[in-house]
């Protein structure tokens, strides 16, 4: 598991050999940098709330139908169009 | 140089007019941008002059013809926003920001998209695709990052007021570094709908200004509650003109300035000190035991949920398109193509975190140290009223310096981290030049009293006085650009 090209792919990433060498590097030098946390004792954390980060309870709100006018800017965004329809390749190439 | 109140108040008693504010700092971007390089895209003149005109015939708004800047990962609709990375390049969003509307709303005129580090992953502004933007006190050092191009045209006198995002200190270090103020919000106080997401639970939007009152200003418009955020509070709005709530007690972490502070950071932050002392506030020592973890713990949270924002960057609906013979292969030489070096390095670092056989030693335990932290600074705050640290453990340093190691780069951001995993309020003000180099102090508040942060700051404000303007000499023709 612990080789870059399996993350490479799970990122959907591709990049060079040369490029995959010195990432390879730099990212192993930076997750060794995380060994530290292993000195943290952490087997008193039982409670899973207590990981929650937000400062206050979070609003939600009910769903709603909202009109929204701007369709053309989204269109014209799009990176290959054919008519109105946004044009994508082929899930396989077969 | 007016200051943001001066300009609507000027502007309200008709002293002088919306076009005449824009004429002066266009002047100054005109003269300035190219050795500075701030922003990314500026709004056509003759756009921003209709706008003033129309200003004029109703000088309502609280920021009446105050012209504004935003880092280029915050929605404009009409501009493009590109986060500085080449996969949207030609991305022009079908929105506002709930920030930018509020802003609109109060009549400031927005005068263009700034530079920053790709997808806000840097603490130097080198890792934009497009441009290096340079430090206002010497061209040749960084204006820290990512907000760097934020920080850099309010410096320069570009415009009076610019919006960053904060992650790990985005807003805070940029700040420091170019001899401004810089204010990040609690986490919640400011919506996020609009702000190109980079690690949802940590960023929070916030104004950079020349001074602390213009931050106040700024704040008391763009915090509320917003359906499109449903993480905004509906605590209510910092006010403006506010209360001045004298602080009584001060901490401070003595063992945080033992190793890896430059000499005139802890001179600054020891000027910081004896200041409280002399108006009176009782200054103590806190501890925040977990507060070392946090550069480690940061790097595993924010990639990781940056691995997971960033997964729409894919080509397929907006930004630029990678070829392919089929969608895999299309998503993979978009996203291989497009994004920078950086960017990469923390995608895969995320990746690595969460993934399965990785993430309970990781993600997880990071999850649980942040719980420390987070509880670290509630004891402190059960004793002090506010956290006294320095914003950046360095003077801003040459461009180029880090570049090769991101480690060293991180550590940037030693100081101002913690704020954001405790999801705090913080301000950076700077204090005192050190070899012609601003330094600033940051003061962080407990969740929602952003008030008290801005009241201490001001105490200090007033005792240092007007901080030095940057002098910006052109070294290769060897000429005083702006003093």
């Amino acid at each position: 598991m612990k080789n870059l090209r399996n993350l490479l792919k799970l990122a959907s990433l591709k990049v060079s050999e040369e490029e995959e060498k010195i990432l390879e590097k730099e990212v192993f030098m930076v997750i060794k940098y995380f060994d530290q946390l292993r000195e943290i004792d952490d087997t008193s954390f039982i409670n899973p709330d207590s990981l929650n980060f937000h400062p206050q309870e979070l609003i939600l709100r009910e769903d709603r139908e909202m009109p929204f006018t701007n369709r053309d800017d989204i269109i014209k965004n799009f990176p290959e169009i054919e008519g109105d329809y946004l044009k994508s390749p082929p899930i396989t190439s077969e | 140089m007016l200051t943001v109140r001066d300009i609507v108040k000027g502007i309200k008693e008709r002293k002088f007019s919306p076009l005449e504010i824009l004429d002066d700092y266009w002047a100054r971007v005109e003269k300035l941008e190219d050795k500075i390089k701030a922003f990314i895209s500026l709004k056509p003149y003759e756009e921003l002059k209709k706008e003033a005109l129309n200003l004029e015939k109703n000088p309502d708004g609280r920021l009446v013809g105050v012209p504004i800047a935003f880092k280029d990962n915050i929605n404009v609709r009409g501009l493009r926003t590109t986060c500085a990375s080449r996969v949207l390049e030609n991305y022009k969003p079908p929105f506002d920001a709930t920030v930018v509307e509020l802003l609109k709303k109060e009549g400031a005129l927005i005068l263009g998209k700034t530079n920053m580090d790709e997808f806000a992953f840097g603490s130097s502004t080198e890792n934009s695709a497009y441009q290096t933007t340079r430090n206002p006190y010497d061209l040749t050092r960084v204006p820290g990052g990512s907000s760097g191009g934020s920080a850099a045209a309010v410096a320069s006198g570009t415009t009076p007021l610019a919006f960053g995002s904060d992650t790990g200190g985005s807003i805070r270090q940029p700040s420091a570094f170019c001899g401004v103020v810089g204010f990040k919000p609690t986490y919640g106080r400011v919506s996020r709908y609009g702000l190109v997401a980079f690690a949802s639970s940590l960023d929070q939007i916030g104004p950079i200004a020349k001074n602390v009152e213009d931050i106040w200003l700024a704040l008391s418009v763009i915090g509320g509650r917003d359906e499109n955020d449903p993480t905004t509070s509906s605590c209510p709005p910092v006010n403006y003109p506010g209360k001045n709530l004298k602080p009584l007690v001060i901490g401070y972490c003595p063992d945080l300035l033992e190793e890896g502070v430059d000499a005139g950071i802890k001179d600054t932050f020891n000027k910081a000190i004896s200041i409280f002392k002399g108006l009176d506030v009782t200054v103590k020592e806190v501890h925040l035991p977990h507060i070392k973890y946090g550069l480690s713990i940061y790097y595993i949270l924010a990639s990781s949920e940056a691995s997971s924002n960033l997964a729409r960057f894919d080509g397929l609906r907006y930004g630029e398109r990678g070829k392919g013979e089929n969608y895999a292969e299309m998503v993979e030489n978009t996203r291989g193509r497009g994004l920078g070096k950086e960017v990469k390095r923390r995608i895969l670092l995320g990746t690595f975190a969460l993934s399965s056989g990785y993430y309970d030693a990781y993600y997880l335990k990071a999850l649980k140290v942040r719980a420390l932290i987070r509880e670290d600074f509630r004891l402190a705050f059960g004793e002090v009223d506010l956290i006294l640290m320095p914003t950046t453990p360095t003077l801003p340093f040459k461009i180029g310096a880090k570049a090769e190691d991101p480690l060293q780069m991180y550590k940037a951001d030693l100081f101002t981290i913690p704020v954001n995993l405790a999801g705090l309020p913080a301000v950076s003000l700077p204090l005192s030049l050190n070899n012609g180099l601003p330094v600033g102090v940051q003061l962080i508040g407990r969740h929602f009293e952003e008030e008290q942060i801005l009241s201490a700051a001001l105490m200090l404000e007033r005792e240092r006085g007007d901080f030095p303007p940057p002098v910006i000499v052109d070294r290769i023709k060897n000429v005083i650009i702006q003093s």
